[in-house]
């Protein structure tokens, strides 16, 4: 009962601040003149919506460009973390060139994968690839060190096999670190994505961003803003509660 | 009597670091041998040795039977619930995922912490979970346990709990029992055998049968014979000091 009347609230308080911010905007609008082609009220850009016909499909392009590069940087920083981590040799050869890549923005590759693999998907699911990547790549091989130090001992004692010790000791027992990595890779590839589809695509909230910019239809644009931060807040709430669901000994335990 | 493990002249070295200087000692069938001595002899290097961990720099270790660790830390997987924890062994050895539940369902029942199956150990006791540790012994069918200060941590009534259920475990499953601890109390309670090491580099400087001569006098209600066991062993390992 305590817990669903705490929901409720946290719901009330949000959904009033949102109200609040559009009423400010609205009478910002009134109080200051803004030109109404630039500034639209929150009025017009809600009465835009009805006539954006590209707006599902576009939803739906921009989503599937996500998971995929997403799903290809999970699994090669998964893979990558547990060799790096597991063969020390490995990390020592490639791990110093890992982390020059790591430093270089996935903004500024954007135009050279454009050019290497051109305006197809490739390009564009390859530098979300890049982005979701690094962040998986150091939390698998951070967790994975943790857990051979402090289970190491018991793995040996208890003689766990090769192929067991990957799956159900170090790949499930890093899953924690793996999921909150990947939360917050997916939400820097969401704003990678938007300039990869502003650069070089013909469909996807990016691209319709930056066409709308070329024409004026301002209302247009902030629709399509407003509709990215409802997909990332959705988005961010679906991997938070997969990520809890799969971890829940992670609840109350001290490592 | 059948011997389980035995370990002759047993030596390890690190470099200029001598840890173990010649340990011997065979440890029969269903024995509960505790070994005692000061922090840092290397009583738990010891046990690593006898488990196959590490390898000594000379001497050996011989015995078929299976043996276990038994930790005082990090002794189950948090992200494994206490069923899939017991599992692990008969999982890791290639049993069929059916007769793996089975096995760890058996050994929980009989341990009375089957309400406790889909529970995490950071929700569970520690002397709980010292039990958890044990079933998952017993389910890898390890015929002896070396148990490293495992009840260190416990307080002053689940330890003597703890007591009473591992000597009930021991008997029943005529399981034989290493017990590397620092209480002389707890040898007194539970060990047939006890065996006092030295100062590193550890050497041992004494073996008490305890069995034959206290611990027999003690069930038939003669308190002082444990009182002299403690007396003896307080004065060996002071001793040792001196």
């Amino acid at each position: 009962m305590k817990q669903s009347k705490r929901t409720f609230r946290t719901y009330a308080i949000g959904i009033a601040t949102l109200a609040a911010l559009l009423i400010m905007w609205d009478m910002a609008i009134i109080l200051f003149k803004f030109n109404p082609a630039l500034f639209p009220s929150p009025l017009e850009v809600f009465l835009s919506v009805g006539e954006l016909r590209h707006l599902f499909g576009d939803i739906g392009v921009s989503m599937l460009r996500l998971l995929a590069g997403s799903t290809v940087g999970i699994v090669l920083g998964v893979a990558l973390g547990l060799i790096t981590a597991k063969w020390i040799a490995a990390l020592e050869s490639i791990g110093a060139a890992m982390h020059f890549f790591r430093f270089i923005p996935p903004l500024a590759l954007i135009p050279l994968f454009l050019v290497w693999m051109g305006t197809g998907e490739t390009a564009k699911i390859a530098v979300l690839a890049w982005t979701t990547f690094f962040p998986v790549w150091l939390s698998t091989h951070d967790a994975i060190l943790h857990i051979s130090r402090h289970y190491g001992l018991l793995t040996k004692s208890l003689r766990i096999k090769t192929g067991f010790l990957l799956k159900q000791v170090l790949f499930r027992g890093s899953l924690a670190s793996i999921l909150t990595s990947a939360r917050v890779g997916i939400g820097i590839t969401f704003s990678v994505l938007v300039a990869a589809e502003m650069l070089g695509a013909y469909a996807g909230i990016g691209y319709r961003i930056a066409l709308f910019q070329s024409v004026y239809q301002v209302d247009r644009m902030i629709a399509y803003i407003l509709v990215l931060g409802i997909l990332g807040f959705l988005l961010d709430k679906i991997v938070a509660l997969v990520s809890a669901r799969l971890t829940r000994w992670k609840q109350g335990a001290g490592d | 009597m059948e011997c389980m493990l035995k370990a002759e002249n047993v030596s390890l070295r690190f470099g200029s670091l001598e840890i173990l200087n010649s340990i011997s000692c065979v440890v029969a069938k269903g024995e509960f041998l505790s070994i005692v001595g000061p922090n840092g002899c290397g009583k738990t290097t010891f046990l690593h040795i006898l488990n196959r961990l590490l390898v000594p720099s000379a001497g050996s270790v011989s015995g078929t039977a299976k043996s276990s660790l038994v930790f005082q830390d990090n002794l189950l997987f948090p992200w494994m619930t206490i069923l899939e924890n017991v599992m692990v062994c008969p999982l890791n050895e290639g049993s069929e995922k059916l007769s793996a539940h089975h096995i760890a369902h058996s050994l929980l029942k009989e341990l009375h912490l089957d309400d406790f199956e889909a529970y995490f150990p950071f929700q569970l006791s520690g002397g709980m979970k010292q039990k958890v540790g044990i079933a998952r012994a017993l389910a890898a069918n390890a015929k002896i346990l070396l148990m490293d200060e495992p009840f260190a941590s416990l307080d002053y009534l689940t330890r003597r709990k703890m007591h009473d259920f591992l000597l009930d475990i021991h008997k029943r499953n005529n399981l034989t029992i290493l017990f590397v601890t620092q209480d002389i109390d707890e040898v007194i309670t539970l060990s047939d055998r006890v065996m006092v090491f030295s100062e590193r580099p550890a050497r041992v400087i004494e073996t008490l049968n305890l069995a034959k001569d206290y611990k027999q006098e003690t069930v038939s209600g003669n308190c002082l014979s444990s009182a002299q066991a403690k007396k003896r062993l307080l004065h060996i390992m002071e001793g040792r000091k001196g």
